[in-house]
């Protein structure tokens, strides 16, 4: 299916015959694979994050894995676009890896920024303080709440995904999605009421 | 901070709008061949795992496969190919020496590991050889030089019958209350519902010469079909009369066998003969008739002509030595029938002349089943 070496014709390949080519074992495919889903994957997993974590590269290569095995499986029911499942998958596992050291207390240690990180854009440097730290606490707070209704709002209003997509990401209906983000946002705005600055006598 | 600002949609835009880092350091050739290759073998795993999984489905569907074809044909085998096959009727439990089984016309020596014997089954021990068998009540050991045949139990007896040599019979009264265990030989039959007791059938000039010794509880012995002796623990009775090693008691109208069974014994030599009727002097072989011919019936399952021919047999000889057994009878037949109303009526009757009869507890239940 797939010619080594070949980015060209790699490219060419549409999803199909790139799901095809998993199932049926072809290495090669890998490199399609990689081109055609890195860039989604790596964003995904940097806006969970708010940066690039030091382990950013070991996460994108679980997603890899994760999307590979559930090709193979065959449970990827191909109802919407591979680079869009691809972002759930990323999101799935980014926010599972955040709970997890979230768990570990880790995740307020690791709030200053890697020293090579470099933004597209930089504001004035108490703006960029204020707006990273409310940032910080919105993916903090994400992480405690139920996972599906935090998917479900990280996947909606953070990478701008429709709910009809997001309900066969989630393979459930359009209407148990949209019933995941109304509850997900009302359970964020009472747990940030709580956690922001003044929000306590708003309860 | 304002209450406005807990809002979550101005934050998650701000979230989705956060700036990217750029790829230039991403896009590194050797980044990319980093991943591509751990993706190569992720893809090669997943391969793997899924045939592994394909494989084992396979396995386990042929196994299913040839267990569901496996069980079809056995039952094929046990529908169609031997339709007339009974249910065991006893197993062999244990075998020493030459052990030959009868079954069908067709014999063949008797391995170790229990067997199931059917309906009609011969089992012959050669001089020295030993067998022990169990049947749904009795536990039943066969000396050397030993021949009998199984029959088909029915609610009322399971039939054994001893053509020559020696069975020690252990008949555990718990199991199948209500029915009897019978050795039937050339001579006798030995009826019981519990208790240990050997049978030896040996042969003399004329014919045959049954022995029975009883070691614990008591049995009645029948000849002809009429009861000719009751045995308690210690007492022996022989077909040969003088040969009897303890004198049998003799039999009474109060002490009626607890099933009174079968075909009259074809002893030419039988010690005790059956009383004439004290009514109708010369009329036993006709009561003998009737009796057997109602014992037939019951055997084949015809509860109510057996229950009829029970009737008649004490309609027409009121005063036969049979009546108190052929009375037991009827109102099992009775019962067995169908006839619950009759059936109680027979054993109120049977109760009202034989108050201390050994089926009393029998026809009372009947008797109160029915009220």
């Amino acid at each position: 299916l797939v010619a080594p070496g070949a980015r060209a014709e790699d490219e060419g390949l549409d999803d199909e015959a790139l799901i095809l080519a998993v199932q049926g074992g072809d290495r090669r495919v890998a490199s399609a694979l990689y081109d055609r889903l890195i860039r989604v994957v790596d964003h995904t997993v940097y806006r969970v994050f708010g940066r690039r974590e030091a382990d950013h590269d070991d996460l994108v290569q679980m997603v890899f894995e994760q999307i590979i095995v559930t090709l193979s499986r065959r449970s990827y029911a191909r109802a919407c676009n591979l680079r869009t499942w691809a972002s759930s998958i990323a999101s799935h596992v980014a926010f599972n890896a955040l709970r997890s050291r979230r768990r570990e207390r880790k995740v307020l240690d690791r709030d200053a920024p890697p020293e090579s990180e470099n933004y597209a854009a930089r504001g004035d440097a108490e703006r960029e303080a204020a707006v990273r730290s409310q940032l910080s606490l919105v993916r903090a707070t994400l992480v405690e709440m139920k996972p599906q209704y935090a998917e479900t709002v990280f996947l909606h209003d953070v990478l701008g995904h429709e709910l009809a997509e997001i309900a066969l990401m989630m393979r459930v209906s359009v209407a148990a999605a949209q019933s995941r983000l109304v509850r997900g946002r009302k359970d964020l705005h009472r747990r940030l009421a709580v956690a922001l600055p003044g929000g306590q006598g708003e309860r | 901070m304002s209450r406005h600002d807990s809002h979550p949609e101005p934050l998650l835009r701000q979230l989705a709008e956060q700036a990217l880092p750029s790829h230039s350091g991403d896009q590194s050739p050797e980044r990319r061949e980093r991943f591509v290759r751990g993706m190569k073998d992720a893809v090669g795993r997943a391969f793997e795992r899924g045939e592994r999984k394909r494989r084992y489905r396979q396995v386990i569907f042929g196994v299913a496969a040839a267990a569901a074809i496996g069980l079809l044909g056995f039952g094929l085998a046990r529908e169609g190919l031997e339709p007339s096959a009974p249910d065991a009727v006893a197993g062999i439990e244990s075998v020493s020496g030459t052990v030959v089984l009868t079954q069908n016309g067709a014999g063949r020596v008797v391995g170790t590991g229990e067997r199931a014997l059917h309906h009609g089954d011969a089992l012959q021990t050669a001089a020295g050889a030993r067998a022990r068998l169990r049947t749904s009540k009795a536990e039943v050991n066969l000396g050397e030089a030993t021949e009998l045949r199984l029959s088909q139990p029915n609610a009322a007896e399971e039939r054994i019958s001893l053509r020559r040599g020696r069975i020690d019979v252990a008949v555990d009264k718990t199991r199948f209350e209500r029915r009897s265990v019978v050795v039937e030989t050339p001579d006798a039959e030995v009826v019981v519902r519990g208790t240990v007791f050997d049978v030896r059938v040996e042969p003399s000039s004329s014919a045959t010469v049954t022995h029975v010794h009883v070691t614990q509880g008591s049995v009645w012995v029948l000849a002809r079909g009429v009861q000719v002796a009751l045995l308690s623990a210690g007492q022996s009775w022989s077909s040969g009369g003088a040969t009897s090693a303890t004198p049998a008691p003799a039999p009474t109208p109060e002490e009626p066998p607890p099933a009174a069974t079968a075909e009259p014994a074809r002893s030419k030599a039988a010690p005790v003969r059956p009383q004439p009727s004290p009514g109708k002097p010369g009329t036993l072989a006709e009561e003998n008739r009737l009796f057997s011919a109602a014992v037939e019936a019951r055997n084949r399952g015809e509860a109510a002509r057996a229950a009829e021919l029970f009737g008649e047999l004490l309609a027409t000889y009121p005063q036969s030595p049979l009546r108190e057994v052929a009375q037991v009878e009827r109102f099992r037949a009775l019962s067995s029938a169908g006839q619950t109303t009759r059936a109680a009526a027979e054993a109120r009757r049977y109760l009202a002349e034989h108050a201390d009869g050994v089926a009393r507890r029998e026809a009372r239940a009947l008797a109160l089943d029915a009220e």
